[in-house]
């Protein structure tokens, strides 16, 4: 029934395609300085076409989580219950995302994560987040700690 | 410019509702449309507008206007989710005051239980929807979820408070003959349920049923002329802020602050005036957010606002009277039912259910994942 696929469009592609070389990537506008996400092809601010892309540095903080006990996709039916949270990322904007690794059941509102990449129910690359080690925190983003978690 | 008295209801009706099986989508907005003429003192010949929404066909207005022989000279068909019959009323009510009609009938029609056509997926994951499709939040219980989660981070609010709403309306339910689930629920049951997205668990979540309703909305001249009192728009808001939940501009600040404060303006009136209030459950934490957004309490106060039986039957605020989504009837999208049962109130037809102080009605309904609100002042007197 709801095997959906991620449908790239000219707004979405770059960011789709950053994501395929674990990258996370969101917009800024150089008109008005707002920060942009999701990807769009005019400011949702002041409605510029003066958007610039930026790579993220992965961190930001639990804004909401659910524990999931019933999956849209029957491809995730085998990871239930699973952790979908808000997070705000550091730069200013807020995405949906996976919580990640051993604690991602447990991960609270408020808690300090880290991006990691893994893999959504189509094989796609996703920006999954993980809590950040307090120790080597900005050491251990995904993009630089060879692929990060992944999950089917 | 105001709408308030520009606009009366003048007829309400339900279809059959439950399990319907063999119905379809147009039978069910066609009995209704009759009862709810009937109930007005008028005939299909005297519509001139129709509003509709809803799930089924591609182009809803034009098929059902067909299928009832109406060729109205206005139409709308605003669809913002469940919320979409509450707009249809402010708007009906304007274009009446603007002189672009004078008997204006709204429709809804569901067959989703029968067709088992309801599903956690929000569909393509495309434009927006590509965000967050792929990352497993079934919709729209999740993004009520995550907003339920966020009130009992930052307020405390727990899950008893939250199936306290579910209990009371469970309650109004029992003294409903129309309502689909009127058997006795104990917060231990609701607590007990099985989990959905945490922290809601099933009882949390609207029913799943068919059915439909209609409202006849009349110009003044009209209203004053039928058998039934008129039900007066004293106040109207509107407002929508996003369409997918991780872009809502505060999850715990529902769209219904705007359009609240809007219809409160416009009515001259404040919460504690409201003598009677349909407020969308279409999940327990729904209510939760709209009682502060309205000012009924502080923000953050809501949990402590519904318990110890405040809005059950005999409590201080007569809320969702007629058992609401949770427990009457939720065929997919909800907005329609909650005039219905305003007017019924309003006109003191309610029975064992009936709310002692019913000069005025509050409703609020809330679509999507909290995308959408639009709040109507209804009063028996102009
Ligand atoms: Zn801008």
């Amino acid at each position: 029934m709801s095997e959906h696929h991620p449908e790239p469009d000219e707004d979405s592609r770059p960011w789709w395609d950053a994501l395929a070389r674990h990258l996370l990537t969101y917009q800024t506008c150089t008109d008005c300085n707002g920060v942009v996400f999701y990807p769009r092809n005019r400011c949702c601010h002041c409605l510029s076409d003066a958007l610039q892309w930026h790579q993220s540095l992965g961190l930001g903080t639990v804004y909401s989580r659910t524990l999931v006990h019933r999956a849209p996709d029957p491809r995730m039916r085998d990871q239930l219950p699973y952790p979908v949270a808000l997070i705000d990322l550091d730069e200013g904007f807020r995405m949906m995302s996976r919580l990640v690794g051993p604690d991602a059941n447990q991960t609270p509102i408020g808690a300090r994560v880290q991006v990691v990449f893994g893999l959504g129910p189509d094989g796609r690359p996703l920006p999954f987040f993980e809590p950040v080690d307090p120790v080597a925190a900005p050491d251990k983003r995904g993009d630089a700690n060879g692929g990060g978690h992944e999950t089917t | 410019m105001t709408l308030r008295n520009g606009a009366a209801i003048a007829g309400v009706a339900e279809s059959r509702l439950g399990v319907v099986p063999g119905a379809t989508v147009l039978t069910l907005q066609a009995e209704a449309a009759h009862a709810a003429l009937a109930d007005a003192g008028l005939t299909k010949s005297d519509v001139d507008a129709v509003f509709c929404a809803g799930r089924w066909g591609r182009t809803n207005l034009l098929e059902v206007s067909e299928y009832l022989g109406i060729q109205p000279q206005f139409a709308d068909g605003t669809n913002v989710g469940g919320a979409s019959f509450v707009y249809h009323l402010g708007h009906a009510a304007a274009a009446i005051q603007a002189g672009l009609c004078k008997v204006a009938l709204i429709l809804y029609g569901s067959t989703q239980r029968s067709r088992q056509e309801r599903s956690l997926s929000v569909g393509d994951h495309k434009l927006a929807f590509q965000y967050e499709g792929p990352f497993g939040l079934p919709s729209p219980v999740g993004g009520y979820a995550l907003a339920a989660a966020r009130h009992m981070a930052v307020h405390g609010t727990t899950r008893a408070q939250l199936a306290e709403v579910a209990v009371a309306a469970r309650q109004w339910a029992a003294l409903n003959p129309a309502a689909y689930k009127r058997a006795p629920l104990s917060l231990d049951d609701v607590l007990a349920a099985p989990p959905v997205s945490e922290p809601l668990h099933r009882l949390d979540c609207c029913l799943v049923t068919d059915g439909g309703g209609a409202v006849v909305v009349v110009a003044p001249d009209i209203a004053r002329t039928l058998p039934k009192p008129p039900i007066w728009i004293r106040g109207y808001g509107e407002a929508l802020t996003h369409m997918v939940i991780s872009q809502m501009p505060d999850i715990l600040q529902s769209p219904a602050a705007a359009a609240g404060s809007r219809a409160f303006l416009m009515a001259g009136m404040q919460a504690s005036d409201i003598d009677v209030a349909q407020i969308y459950d279409s999940f327990t934490i729904t209510v939760l957010l709209t009682l502060e957004a309205l000012g009924f309490c502080r923000p953050g106060h809501a949990g402590a606002f519904v318990a110890d039986g405040r809005i059950a039957p005999g409590g201080e605020l007569a809320l969702n009277t007629s058992g609401g989504g949770l427990s009457y009837c939720h065929p997919g999208m909800f907005g329609i039912f909650l005039i219905i049962e305003a007017v019924r109130q309003l006109r003191g037809e309610c029975g064992p259910r009936q709310a002692p102080r019913h000069g005025n009605a509050l409703v609020s309904a809330t679509g999507a994942v909290l995308s959408s609100n639009a709040t109507c002042i209804l009063e028996r007197t102009s």
